[in-house]
């Protein structure tokens, strides 16, 4: 999952990025408005953190051309005021969340999560399907009920596939959401992470949870189960 | 309390009146007993006059007054007329018919030529006016002259009458004046002071928040008090946002360093006792800032701010967190009487609804219930009153714990993010910035927070 990053606080920044790094997500951090709307608006990124009180371009502002653009990704709002006045209207104009200022990283880490999956569908932060069940707030997976041990980029690109269980996800898209805009990506490493993740899922070779479609992509076969949410 | 300016007026002119009236109606008085007076003398004069016209004392025998008077009064028994001559001696010569049955003490001996005024009493009491008249009769023939003194004297009766019946219609007339110049000297008074009156309206007015100025035309007396009301109004308004701004800014400037802070410290590069440490005491500092800014931040009743209708804007607090709560799927409904408005800063509300049905969102297990309605006042002290009614179906809360979470930065529940500072903030905009009342109650289904703002 990737992630975009606005806060004109160079620590704060810095120590935001570095953490969600260690979740496991892609960052693309910006440290002024401009840069972070240019990112937003070019990049396929799949949730923003934006701080209202930027220097150059107030924080409404960038959302709000954003959503203009036609732009949905999920956008969590930093507030330093923590007013409602200021809360409400970054959420009429189209922010998803808010967080004051100062917060708990772990805070932000669980809001982070939750809009990812609002914005894939999905209410639970455990996503099943079939026997397949990944807890996204816990970050560990489970087979019928046993736990299977996964690796940081195992498990980023399961949660990816699951997130969008039944549809054909390409390997651009994948490599797209799941690194940051300069770093080196190569295809084949995409291609052992998803073996091993098969041998690891279906060890019998029965189920065939990840699907290659010739050409386009791959996909999870089976469908989320109950308790998915409407949006 | 000072005596109202219509009272000092009209007490000032109501002594100024009754003192005028009081000296008037004692002089007119004085003058009039004095005519009347002096008329009974000069009628006394005709009849002596008349008398000495008729006398003849040639003959000694004889009476020296005709049988038949032309003054038909001093004929009839007691008609308060009255006339007698003595002689030189004193000796009484003639009485008129009118002095049947009583005498009148003869008037001491008058120098010839010279009229004397007296008050004397009769024989049977009666108090009378007499002018006596000294002459000198010479009769043709004898050598020496006689003397004799002629009196005519009047009942005191008809002068006391007359002087009742005049102070009675100068006391009637001064009366009806006095009357009549109170009122209109209120009339004058009300037109003279409507302008203040009219100001005093305006101000109502711009007390809740139905205008922002004094805009009417004040006589010129007025008009430099109705200027300097209005640049205070307008300075006022500008110095409480300025207040706001430089706040916001303190907020931003203090909270941007805190969250480097707290996010370094959970960034794992420390040892978990320093952590522990410097964790609390960010805390502590946020807690603070938080607190204090909030309260510094609420405007509280304002008498100039417009009234906020606050059905549109709970509704908007309501979508904020719908959307914010979505994964949840709560039911938040809002309830608010179309009626209801909000005489203060937009803000403040928004802060008590805000903080208020977050909290109610964090504890809620299905459904949270927001509703405001303006209050019908039993005491009448305050004109306004808004009650906002806050709902969950949470597990609620024990009383003891109710108490800890209203404390100043009282703190129930450190994963529940802002749990604890917000309902204190909230008590302190209703209780300290509106005077009105914060309660919290558990009630069957799960928790009621109760807000009741009053507005002069």
């Amino acid at each position: 999952m990737r992630l975009l990053v606005i806060e004109d606080e160079p620590n704060l920044l810095a120590t935001l990025a570095s953490r969600l790094r260690d979740e496991g997500y892609a960052v693309d951090a910006a440290a002024n408005g401009r840069d972070g709307h240019h990112v937003g608006a070019e990049y396929p990124i799949d949730l923003a953190i934006v701080d209202l009180g930027l220097p150059d371009i107030p924080g409404t502002e960038i959302i709000k051309r954003w959503r203009t653009a036609g732009l949905a990704f999920p956008v969590l709002i930093l507030t330093a005021r923590g007013s409602w006045e200021d809360k409400v209207a970054g959420l009429e104009l189209g922010a998803d969340d808010y967080l004051v200022k100062p917060f708990h990283t772990e805070e932000l880490l669980a809001r982070v999560r939750a809009l990812m999956r609002r914005a894939a569908g999905w209410s639970d932060p455990k996503l099943r399907c079939g026997p397949f069940v990944l807890d996204t707030s816990a970050k560990t997976f489970s087979a019928d009920g046993k736990p299977i041990e996964l690796t940081a980029f195992e498990y980023k690109v399961l949660e990816y596939l699951m997130l969008h269980a039944g549809r054909v996800v390409s390997k651009t898209e994948l490599t797209d959401h799941l690194y940051e805009e300069d770093t080196d990506r190569d295809s084949n490493v995409l291609e052992v992470i998803v073996g091993r993740l098969r041998r690891k899922l279906d060890p019998e070779r029965t189920l065939n949870p990840v699907e290659t479609s010739r050409g386009q992509g791959y996909r999870f076969r089976f469908e989320r189960a109950a308790s998915r949410s409407d949006a | 309390m000072p005596l109202s300016l219509n009272s000092r007026i009209l007490v000032a002119a109501g002594v100024v009146l009754v003192a005028f009236l009081g000296v008037a109606s004692y002089g007119i008085d004085r003058s009039f007993r004095d005519t009347t007076l002096a008329a009974v003398h000069e009628r006394l004069k005709a009849q002596v006059y008349m008398l000495l016209g008729l006398a003849n004392f040639d003959t000694p025998k004889a009476p020296p007054i005709p049988a038949v008077l032309p003054d038909p009064l001093l004929s009839m028994t007691d008609s308060g007329h009255y006339a007698q001559i003595f002689d030189g001696e004193g000796k009484l010569v003639w009485r008129s018919r009118s002095m049947l049955g009583f005498a009148v003490q003869p008037p001491p001996r008058n120098p010839p030529g010279e009229f004397v005024f007296e008050e004397t009493v009769s024989s049977t009491d009666e108090i009378l006016f007499c002018t006596s008249y000294g002459v000198e009769w010479e009769t043709r023939g004898k050598a020496k002259p006689r003397f004799y003194t002629l009196q005519a004297c009047e009942g005191r009766a008809a002068y006391d009458l007359q002087v009742r019946g005049f102070q009675r219609s100068l006391w009637l007339w001064f009366s009806i004046l006095t009357v009549l110049l109170l009122l209109i000297q209120t009339a004058i008074l009300r037109w003279g002071l409507r302008p203040l009156r009219e100001v005093a309206i305006e101000l109502r007015a711009i007390e809740s928040g139905r205008q922002s100025a004094i805009t009417g035309e004040y006589p010129r007396e007025l008009r430099s008090l109705t200027r300097n009301l209005n640049a205070l109004i307008a300075a006022r308004d500008i110095h409480v946002q300025r207040y706001r701004n430089a706040l916001g800014d303190l907020a931003h400037s203090l909270k941007t360093p805190l969250a480097v802070l707290r996010s370094a410290l959970e960034s794992g590069r420390f040892d978990a006792d320093s952590v522990r440490t410097l964790t609390e005491q960010v805390a502590q500092i946020d807690d603070t800032v938080r607190y204090q800014l909030q309260r510094a931040a609420t405007v509280g009743r304002n008498a100039f701010a417009p009234p906020v209708v606050v059905a549109p804007m709970i509704e908007r607090i309501a979508g904020s967190l719908r959307k914010v709560y979505h994964a949840r799927e709560l039911a938040i409904d809002t309830e608010v009487d179309a009626a209801a408005s909000f005489y203060g800063d937009q803000g403040d509300l928004m802060e008590v609804v805000g903080n208020l049905a977050d909290n109610a969102c964090k504890w809620a297990r299905s459904r949270v219930m927001i509703r405001a309605h303006p209050l019908a006042l039993r005491s009448g002290q305050r004109r306004h009153a808004l009650e906002v009614l806050v709902e969950d179906d949470g597990p609620g809360m024990p009383a003891h714990l109710v108490q800890q979470a209203l404390k100043r930065g009282g703190r129930l529940d450190e994963a529940a993010e802002g749990h604890g500072i917000g309902l204190s903030v909230v008590r302190d905009v209703v209780e300290t910035g509106y005077g009105g009342l914060l309660s919290i109650e558990s009630t069957a289904a799960g928790m009621q927070v109760r807000a009741v703002f009053e507005f002069d």
